[in-house]
């Protein structure tokens, strides 16, 4: 087997790992997003919400799946003016938050 | 902007814009630009007038802004955005993927009402780049040295990406995710020949590691890449302030990443590459 199929075989492997690591991540985000739901105004939660969406931003594409890259970053963008202002999101914000992880969820192929 | 016998007149007012060339030189992977030079260009991306780029531009004075701006356009990285249009070339439609520069606090009304005019057509959908550059004075591998690569990264997966990458490109490879990692693999001899670097460590600023590498006595040459999804202008400058010698954003394509590490270590002292690769931009 050559370098080039060795890598090609190797890249396709870890792209089939990371499907199926991205559906434990997207469950872990939820449950994420079902702690703010409380009420409680918890800024540590929601800046962990930020970080995961963070990094699926950055490796999904490279894996094969830009539409969930692209998702994820829309959900950061939605997070930043939250976690930077260091308060939780209004009603209108939960909304659009429960939208955009479903997004993300249909971008997975799990919505 | 004025020309006369030669001479270039850089007016306040101007709005300059990337050219192809100047946008190829923030995303190709290889660059022999000046971290000054870089940092106009990064500034200029999409379109901004000069007093904009003046009162954003960090450590260069006006005069230095207007010599450094005169360079880029002769050599062809910048031109006037009027011209451009001019010419059928848009130069927010390249771009599009770029984000409205943030204007330092102190800045008149003035001032940003004129800046803001000059960033309008950028639209707010994020930040790409991949610049690398090989240190002026920088060592050459020693020929048959398997280079040492050091990733801080704390995405597992993408960690097996590139471990697998870069196994088969030749390198010995060692990884950190957090603070005590980074700790451990620095005390690990021989040193890495090169560091890929994340932003949002789950304990440490990635930008702080850098500023601690560049401050150390024996470290702080080491050739070190920005790999990080911190995609905004904002975030580019800190790095390129801060010493990194090459800054890719994620989501990444392999082969961009492996041509900004081919740029940043440089060929070996026999001039080849472990494969037998080599930069993008080889000469």
């Amino acid at each position: 087997m050559s370098d080039a199929d060795e890598l090609a075989a190797a890249l396709a492997a870890l792209a089939a790992d990371y499907r199926v690591r991205l559906a434990a991540r997207l469950d872990a985000l939820d449950a994420l997003a079902a702690g703010l739901r409380c009420g409680q105004t918890d800024v540590a939660r929601l800046e962990d919400l930020r970080r995961e969406l963070h990094t699926i931003a950055g490796s999904a594409k490279t894996f094969g799946l830009p539409e969930v890259g692209a998702a994820a970053r829309a959900g950061e963008r939605l997070l930043d003016p939250w976690c930077d202002a260091g308060k939780t999101p209004g009603a209108a914000g939960w909304a659009e938050l429960r939208s955009m992880l479903a997004a993300l969820r249909r971008a997975g192929g799990s919505g | 902007m004025t020309e006369d016998k030669g001479r270039l007149e850089v007016g306040s007012k101007d709005v300059y814009a990337l050219t192809g060339r100047g946008s190829h030189e923030l995303r190709e992977s290889g660059t022999r630009l000046s971290a000054a030079e870089l940092e106009l260009l990064v500034l200029i991306d999409g379109k901004a007038t000069v007093t904009q780029i003046e009162h954003s531009a960090e450590g260069q004075s006006p005069e230095q802004v207007r010599a450094t701006l005169g360079k880029l356009y002769r050599s062809g990285l910048i031109d006037l955005a009027s011209r451009m249009q001019q010419n059928g070339i848009e130069a927010g439609d390249f771009f599009s993927l770029t984000m409205p520069l943030k204007l330092p606090k102190a800045t008149t009304a003035e001032k940003r009402e004129e800046a803001s005019e000059g960033v309008s057509s950028l639209q707010d959908k994020g930040y790409f780049v991949s610049i690398a550059r090989r240190r002026a004075g920088g060592q050459r591998l020693p020929e048959g040295h398997k280079p040492v690569m050091l990733l801080i990264d704390d995405d597992e997966t993408l960690v097996k990406l590139l471990h697998t990458v870069f196994q088969l490109e030749g390198f010995e490879w060692r990884t950190a995710a957090n603070r005590a990692g980074i700790a451990e693999a620095f005390a690990v001899a021989p040193p890495p020949d090169l560091v890929l670097l994340d932003v949002m460590l789950p304990d440490i600023d990635g930008f702080e590691v850098l500023g601690r590498i560049r401050s150390h006595p024996t470290l702080k040459a080491l050739p070190v890449i920005m790999l990080t999804a911190k995609a905004t202008r904002e975030a580019v400058l800190k790095g390129l302030h801060l010493g990194a010698d090459g800054y890719v954003t994620k989501p990444f394509e392999i082969e961009v990443l492996m041509g900004a590490v081919r740029t940043v270590l440089g060929p070996t002292e026999a001039g080849d590459w472990p494969k037998g690769g080599g930069p993008i931009r080889n000469d």
